[in-house]
């Protein structure tokens, strides 16, 4: 694979990967794209995902991979440009509109996404999900973090430990 | 009635506290989040919420405290001015208001076991040294309701303990002076300090200025070790010790300085220091 073309392929000759999700779905998506996942790029710069053979994405489910996918897409562009310096601040008020109604989903989804975003190495993604946990996280005690989340209830000795951590920093939660 | 078994339970040596027994979970979750994630959430987190963050479980308390977050040792104050009010309420619990650094406005009260808080002489890595009823000094972890005895008073060769039928009754000091058993400690000691906290299972060691003395006793050891003394009717006097960097410090009034190595085989050793004597 010689000096493949400048990675944006904005001129319509774009390259396009497949990637194959855990239940077999094939999504055709632009290299630039799948570039975003540090872990694809590497496979993709060695001409990997072209043709039929598709990149097999054993951790990642359909659902999860459309998801992480919309990002990319979105942020593709911007991406190409270095982090977008030359974006006008329509651009960025566009992403940043995008990027808030993206997130505006259940925990469950954004907990699938954000082990996505850890597995492929996506680090715009992984760093909007954890923001957006952490908004979530915010003004809560820890046993409404733990339904927010969806965690199963605490077993006697673990909501022992809540407690003596609690106790100790007691100030946390008034 | 307070601690009696004071030289024992020191004897066996601290293996108390065990702050960090995190158990299993079921099931592919929020707990189960690998620690570079949590981490990155923990970014977006002030102080105050990655604390409430490290009480969700154990997965995130771990990852809580590998990003930091503020440990009980550090930023509290504690007021004990009321006590000395209530200080003839015998058997009453004593109860002390805890100011956090980042909301001093706030005060928490923060209850002791009876009997073990008649003065206090010393905070080291989120440990208080106190004086018990007996004028024993104790260790307790105010957060972990975790108390270490300390070698009794009466270890000292200056204190004696008479008993009355079996009770202790008071204590002679020195000349002969009798002295009421919860009383003898509100001036006997002037200042303790701990090398590390007792619970991390290291050796950890408390050094007290006592009177013109500096003792100190190692974890497992059942008895006070006697480091220095100064004259008796001397003008000088230890007014600080300090621990830093694997060396205890101490200074007396007069400025001399000096660095305590504790590990030597034959006793500890010490090292003069006056960083501010110029010398030509």
């Amino acid at each position: 694979m010689a000096a493949p073309e400048s990675g944006d392929g904005n001129n319509g000759a774009a390259r396009m990967v497949t990637l194959i999700s855990s239940d077999n779905t094939r999504f055709e998506v632009e290299a630039a794209a799948a570039s975003l996942s540090q872990t694809l790029q590497l496979t993709i710069l060695d001409g990997g995902g072209g043709g039929g053979d598709g990149i097999p994405l054993p951790n990642v489910d359909s659902a999860t991979l459309s998801k992480v996918l919309e990002y990319c897409i979105k942020h593709a562009p911007a991406a190409a440009n270095g982090g977008a310096p030359n974006a006008t601040a329509v651009d960025r008020a566009e992403l940043e509109r995008f990027d808030n109604e993206f997130v505006n989903i259940d925990q469950s989804v954004l907990y699938s996404l954000i082990m996505a975003a850890h597995n492929l190495e996506i680090e715009g993604l992984q760093s909007l999900v954890a923001k957006k946990v952490a908004d979530m996280i915010k003004g809560k005690s820890p046993m409404e973090i733990r339904r927010t989340l969806g965690f199963p209830d605490p077993t006697p000795e673990e909501q022992a430990e809540m407690n003596a951590h609690m106790l100790e920093y007691g100030w946390a939660y008034e | 009635m307070g601690p009696t078994s004071a030289v024992s339970i020191w004897a066996v040596g601290f293996q108390m506290v065990s702050p960090d027994r995190l158990g299993p979970y079921t099931g592919p979750s929020w707990s189960d989040l690998p620690i570079d994630i949590l981490l990155s959430i923990l970014q977006y987190l002030e102080v105050p919420q990655r604390v409430t963050f490290a009480s969700v479980c154990r997965t995130w308390h771990n990852a809580a405290v590998a990003y930091g977050i503020p440990c009980s040792s550090v930023p509290w104050f504690m007021s004990w001015a009321d006590l000395i009010d209530k200080k003839n309420v015998q058997g009453a619990r004593t109860t002390c208001s805890f100011y956090h650094l980042l909301d001093v406005n706030k005060a928490y009260d923060v209850s002791f076991p009876r009997g073990c808080f008649v003065a206090c002489c010393g905070a080291s890595h989120g440990w208080l040294v106190l004086v018990n009823e007996l004028s024993n000094l104790v260790l307790y972890n105010p957060f972990t309701m975790t108390m270490i005895n300390l070698p009794p008073v009466t270890d000292f060769a200056c204190v004696e303990a008479v008993y009355n039928k079996g009770s202790l009754e008071h204590y002679i000091f020195g000349n002969g002076r009798v002295h009421e058993t919860n009383f003898l400690g509100t001036w006997f000691y002037q200042k303790a300090v701990l090398s590390c906290s007792p619970s991390k299972g290291v050796d950890s060691v408390v050094m007290i200025i006592h009177r013109d003395w500096l003792s100190f006793v190692k974890a497992g050891q059942s008895k006070w070790q006697v480091a220095s003394t100064l004259p008796v009717r001397g003008s000088d006097r230890y007014t600080d010790c300090v621990y830093h960097d694997g060396r205890f410090y101490s200074v007396t009034l007069h400025g001399m300085v000096e660095e305590w190595n504790l590990d030597e085989p034959n006793g500890p050793t010490r090292k003069s220091r006056a960083p501010w004597t110029y010398s030509y």
